[in-house]
């Protein structure tokens, strides 16, 4: 695996801890569901997000392309969780608006 | 219960436990959404149209800027139609973020840019498909 993707993985798993913080901001009751919800979006999240990195990285696509594709993502994510796990909208946009800017944020400092 | 129920001859009091059980059966079907075939059918018509759709940015948003106007045309109405459906509110919120957060989106930025890269365009694609099909699987979840 060349070394930019690496750090990229590297970078991503380290925010897993941070997950569930994120989760604490907004919850108290029925944590578990929710930490369960914010878990699987970021697992996921994360595989794209690091080859979004990557064709970044390579300028396959530009900063402006990255921001569409990382909110699509996020957007794909919402409406999946919407079909599996019964949770409130507005408690779920705040979890993966957060969830969002954290992993974007990582991305691109390693990028 | 005994107590509560003891004045009632054996009769009447059938009577009103199959009454309690009839409410209860009927107050647990109206807590699930019930199948909706026009819910079905909207994403199968609009889910191959839209990706068609959004496979050809490659090419000029000037050729096909009918086409985008049509297609969100049918989202919203689509997304209207879910959202008149009893206990349906979370495939109701799925077609508006399907619309508002990534095919919107998607069609503002091919108009600003004229034409899109093909990277981009495969994983927008992509992310499109594997949300319809999550809407789909919960409209295939409800009961007929």
């Amino acid at each position: 695996m060349p070394d930019k993707q690496v750090k990229i993985k590297q970078a991503l798993d380290g925010l897993d801890e941070q997950v569930i913080g994120i989760v604490g901001n907004f919850v108290k009751r029925r944590r578990q569901d929710y930490e369960a919800a914010a878990k699987k979006l970021h697992e996921n999240l994360k595989k794209d997000a690091a080859r979004y990195a990557e064709k970044l990285a390579d300028k396959k696509i530009d900063a402006e392309d990255f921001d569409m594709l990382m909110q699509g993502r996020m957007a794909q994510l919402k409406i999946e969780l919407l079909s599996e796990v019964s949770i409130s909208k507005s408690k779920f946009d705040g979890i993966a608006g957060d969830l969002l800017k954290l992993t974007v944020n990582t991305v691109l400092t390693v990028v | 219960m005994k107590t509560f129920l003891g004045f009632l001859k054996p009769n009447a009091l059938l009577l009103t436990l199959g009454f309690v059980m009839f409410s209860m059966m009927t107050t647990m079907q109206s807590c699930s959404a019930a199948f909706d075939q026009m819910g079905l059918d909207n994403i199968t018509n609009i889910g191959g149209k839209l990706t068609d759709l959004m496979a050809k940015a490659t090419e000029p948003y000037g050729k096909h800027e009918a086409a985008v106007k049509s297609i969100l045309n049918d989202i919203t109405k689509a997304a209207d139609h879910a959202a008149g459906q009893k206990k349906n509110k979370n495939v109701a919120d799925s077609w508006n973020i399907l619309k508002n957060d990534l095919v919107t989106p998607f069609f503002d930025r091919w108009k600003s840019k004229g034409v899109l890269d093909k990277d981009v365009v495969k994983e927008s694609v992509g992310q499109v498909g594997k949300s319809l099909d999550a809407i789909k699987k919960a409209e295939m979840a409800k009961k007929k």
